[in-house]
């Protein structure tokens, strides 16, 4: 027997939503409500994104010189960021399509009156440097960090003593 | 985006958000929830779409990550039911219901680019953006799906 494309098109076409699901969601929408599913992913997907920042994470857990910048820009609610204090931190993003990306940092601050997230990060040679992710909307035009990555290449960091630093995007 | 844009919208693209979850799922209570997750997405997005298409790609895409995430979630590998897929077919016959299960015994990664390409008609290039993978991949797990189809629907008759 043959894979006929027809016959799995029609296949294909009995398998439909079932209404209910479709008419709840819209129905919670409209009472600017989330369904309850929906609503259990948002808070654990919070409550993850709270312990990931706020959590120390261990010596032995080294940061490489893996940056995931600009992936921030999609983060939905920087402000929540605490500061970190002298502890690494694994920083936990999600943007809008459902992409995830992560990353350690030495430290990191949210400077809310330019809106960035300033992120210390060791260099592969051991050396500290900083970034300075904008939070703006300018990235969101990436559809993933996938995408991001291949349009950018690489970001600039910036050390303590003000030398820039070109750090390749992985 | 309006609550009557979206409401058109969710009836309009429930159909190919479900389906594209049901080919990563396997079952109907997952796709429903990544379909209830994808639709809560689209009425928080703050993106201006510029067409009806650019939506359902949109939605698409969401739907990919979505049930790929889930589909990673150790929840999910402990609990994944096994449902005979084909019976969740609205009045199929036989040869349909059986194209169907030979389609959902193939592995995870090969169904949902089959049914990019077949059912949506999505060209590989545009299968590959939608999945996050490289057209080369695309196009090889499209020949092997085929192949695996065969012996599956070979062995079934």
């Amino acid at each position: 027997m043959e894979f006929y494309p027809d016959v799995y098109k029609r296949a294909c076409s009995k398998l439909n939503a079932p209404p209910d699901a479709v008419k709840e969601a819209i129905r919670m929408t409209e009472q600017k409500r989330r369904p309850r599913k929906a609503v259990r992913n948002l808070l654990v997907t919070a409550a993850i994104l709270a312990l990931a920042v706020l959590a120390a994470v261990g010596a032995s857990a080294a940061p490489g010189g893996s940056v995931f910048t600009h992936v921030t820009a999609f983060m939905r609610s920087p402000q929540q960021l605490p500061e970190t204090q002298g502890k690494k931190c694994l920083v936990r993003m999600q943007n809008g399509m459902g992409d995830e990306t992560e990353f350690l940092a030495e430290r990191v601050e949210y400077l809310p009156e330019s809106n960035m997230l300033k992120v210390w990060l060791n260099t592969p040679d051991g050396d500290i440097m900083w970034l300075g992710l904008s939070l703006d909307e300018s990235c969101r035009q990436y559809g993933s960090y996938e995408e991001m990555r291949r349009q950018e290449g690489a970001a600039t960091g910036v050390g303590p003593d003000g030398t820039q630093y070109e750090v390749q995007l992985k | 985006m309006s609550d009557e844009e979206f409401a058109g919208y969710a009836q309009e693209f429930a159909g190919t958000v479900y389906r594209v979850a049901f080919h990563t799922c396997k079952n109907a209570a997952d796709s429903e929830d990544v379909l209830q997750d994808v639709l809560l997405k689209l009425y928080q997005e703050k993106t201006v779409f510029e067409s009806r298409e650019h939506v359902r790609r949109w939605l698409i895409r969401v739907a990919v990550n979505q049930s790929r995430k889930l589909l990673r979630s150790a929840w999910f590998r402990r609990s994944a039911p096994l449902e005979d897929c084909a019976a969740l077919l609205e009045e199929a016959s036989p040869e349909e219901g059986g194209v169907f299960q030979a389609v959902m015994d193939l592995p995870q990664k090969y169904r949902t680019p089959l049914y990019l390409y077949y059912y949506e008609g999505y060209a590989v290039r545009e299968v590959a953006q939608l999945c996050g993978l490289k057209e080369s991949t695309v196009s090889t797990r499209l020949q092997r799906a085929r192949q695996k189809l065969k012996e599956i629907l070979e062995e079934g008759s």
